[in-house]
């Protein structure tokens, strides 16, 4: 499904403040597979995730999804099958439109954009139907706009806007750190129950150890630019919390405080 | 006292009508500024291009509604022109926009051959079907007021379907836009060539109604469009798309009243671009010094 071949990725190179971020990525998931990712700031969990949805290009290496070679396929174009939420919460919604309109033209990105009215009856339903596992009460809001919501409102909706429309991936970043303790929750658990649902070839990542051991079917330390380690099955299950800490000596401040 | 008054008074309907044709100026800005995010100054040089053309054609035997055609198009790839440069050539907006109206300058130019070219004793585009249009202040009033009902509601459908939503979407973030499908650089290409279009369509206009067109005759106009704009916006409002669409219509006809009214009391007609730069930089001002002035009063409240 989704396939990157030694992905490198180094930051103004030949300038002072060159940093490399990636360090020769290789990485599988097979259809329907649902890979957690964690590791510490600056690792290059985000660079990864923005190789993987088009925003930068790899100075070397290969992205396939499907098979098919989209390396050089713009953003725009990749979206069409890919669904996303960024870590940042504000960059996932149009902040002057309503909630319902960022829905509608996540629904649409598959499409050519026409003439029609992008919102109806039958399209609000489904909206609605949407919105409501959350329970932040967003359905009863759809005429808002955006940028009146909080934060971890809009993560919310950035969720639903990524599995509309039915993309083959689906990649989350740090999605729900912004949220408050029990939303986060509700949100992750939502996010779980869609992805086992639709059996949707999922990408997250996340600070909290306790999602990522709970979670998903594989997981994968990213470590200075490179997987370190990867546990899948019964090895990921056994896991604990303290024992990933420990095994790898990577004292980061954000994995313990969320544990 | 009820001396200027008067003169205000008998200047009203042509300075309404005046107002009218200049609202699409004000829409031409509003469309890069505020529905695409992209600050565009290529109108100072797309107005007098559409005059410009437009005059150069019709004195060349060329029929005015063609004329008018060909240069509403040339505003259109004009836009355009700055669009690609920022995107292609990663250059500034506003520098973009320059370059094209400093090309624009020696295009009119060379158009004309000359600095303006009259057109009082030859037709126009809209003598050809309302006689005597340019002397007749009512039937300037009646068609530019329809004209704009039209392109207010025209533009109040299109920016609810799907495309208007998408051109909504490029403006307020253009990485979720690109996240959504969207090929943020074709919209940006299309919108801003758009807007030109219809500074184009403005300048050729004017031209037509004024009887000549001069090279100059694009000078100020970026800053009055913005003037207008803001104006219509402090009297209607921007949170809705209905509004941010009234907001250059509004204003328009607020705003040249108003310079009117200053030429009535007595401001001098050559201070009058300064008055409006000034006006414009006092209203985007206004908010940040009022910050400034709030941080330093609650400064010595938390001192204390
Ligand atoms: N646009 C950029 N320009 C320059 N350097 C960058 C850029 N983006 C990321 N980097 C650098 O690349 C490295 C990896 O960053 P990245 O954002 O991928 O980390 P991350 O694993 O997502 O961290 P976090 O957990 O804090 O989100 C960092 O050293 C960062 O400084
Ligand atoms: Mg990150």
């Amino acid at each position: 499904m989704l396939r990157l071949d030694g992905i490198r990725k180094t930051f103004h190179p030949g300038e002072p403040d060159q940093r490399t971020a990636l360090t020769g990525v290789d990485l599988t998931l097979a259809k329907g597979d649902f890979v957690v990712m964690i590791g510490s700031n600056g690792a290059g969990k985000s660079t990864l995730l923005n190789v993987v949805a088009g925003d930068i290009a790899p100075d070397a290496g290969r992205v396939f999804i499907d098979g098919e070679d989209v390396t050089a396929l713009p953003t725009h174009e990749r979206s069409r099958f890919i669904g996303r939420v960024f870590q940042d919460t504000s960059a996932c919604t149009a902040p002057g439109l309503t909630i319902e309109e960022n829905l509608a033209l996540a629904a649409g990105r598959a499409k050519r954009p026409g003439l029609r009215s992008p919102l109806d009856r039958d399209s609000r339903a489904r909206y609605r139907a949407a919105l409501a596992p959350l329970g932040l009460g967003l359905e009863d809001r759809l005429q808002t706009r955006v940028d009146l919501l909080s934060g971890g409102q809009r993560q919310a909706v950035s969720l639903v806007m990524a599995l509309s429309g039915e993309p083959k991936l689906l990649v989350l970043d740090e999605h729900c750190a912004a949220l408050d303790p029990r939303t986060a929750e509700t949100v992750m658990r939502a996010t779980v129950g869609a992805i086992e649902r639709t059996g949707i070839t999922t990408l997250m990542i996340t600070h909290n150890m306790h999602h990522a051991i709970a979670f998903g079917y594989r997981l994968v330390m990213l470590h200075e630019g490179r997987v370190l380690f990867e546990a899948s099955g019964e090895g990921k299950s056994l896991l604990s919390v303290e024992e990933l800490v420990k095994r790898f000596g990577i004292v980061d401040d954000a994995l313990l405080l969320a544990s | 006292m009820t001396d200027f008054l008067g003169s205000f008074w008998n200047l009203f309907p042509v300075t309404l009508a005046q107002s009218l044709l200049y609202a699409f100026v004000a829409l031409g800005v509003m469309i890069p500024f505020r529905l695409l995010n992209f600050p565009d100054l290529s109108c100072e040089g797309t107005f007098p291009l559409g005059g410009c053309l437009c005059a150069a054609l019709i004195a060349a035997k060329v029929p005015p509604p063609a004329a008018m055609l060909i240069a509403v198009a040339a505003g259109f790839a004009a836009g355009c022109a700055t669009a690609a440069i920022h995107l292609r050539l990663r250059i500034n907006t506003l520098l973009a926009g320059i370059l094209v109206i400093t090309i624009l300058w020696s295009l009119d130019l060379r158009i004309m051959g000359k600095s303006n070219v009259p057109l009082f004793s030859l037709s126009n585009v809209f003598d050809t079907f309302w006689p005597r249009f340019t002397q007749n202040a009512v039937a300037q009033i009646t068609f530019w007021l329809a004209l704009c009902v039209g392109v207010v509601l025209f533009l109040h459908w299109l920016l609810r379907t799907e495309l208007g939503l998408v051109v909504r979407a490029v403006g307020a973030n253009d990485t979720m836009a690109r996240a959504n499908g969207v090929h943020v650089g074709r919209v940006l290409l299309f919108g801003v060539g758009a807007a030109n279009a219809v500074v184009a369509f403005a300048g050729a206009s004017v031209a037509q109604i004024q009887g000549y067109a001069d090279v100059a005759m694009g000078f100020g106009m970026l800053i009055g469009g913005l003037a207008a704009l803001i104006i219509g916006e402090a009297i209607v409002g921007r949170h809705t798309v209905l509004r941010q669409i009234l907001a250059p219509f509004v204003g328009s006809v607020a705003y040249y009243q108003v310079i009117s009214l200053g030429l009535a009391v007595g401001v001098h007609p050559s201070d009058l671009k300064m008055v409006t730069a000034l006006f414009v930089l006092v209203t985007l001002g206004l908010p940040t010094f009022r910050r400034q002035a709030k941080t330093q009063q609650a400064e010595p409240r938390l001192r204390a």
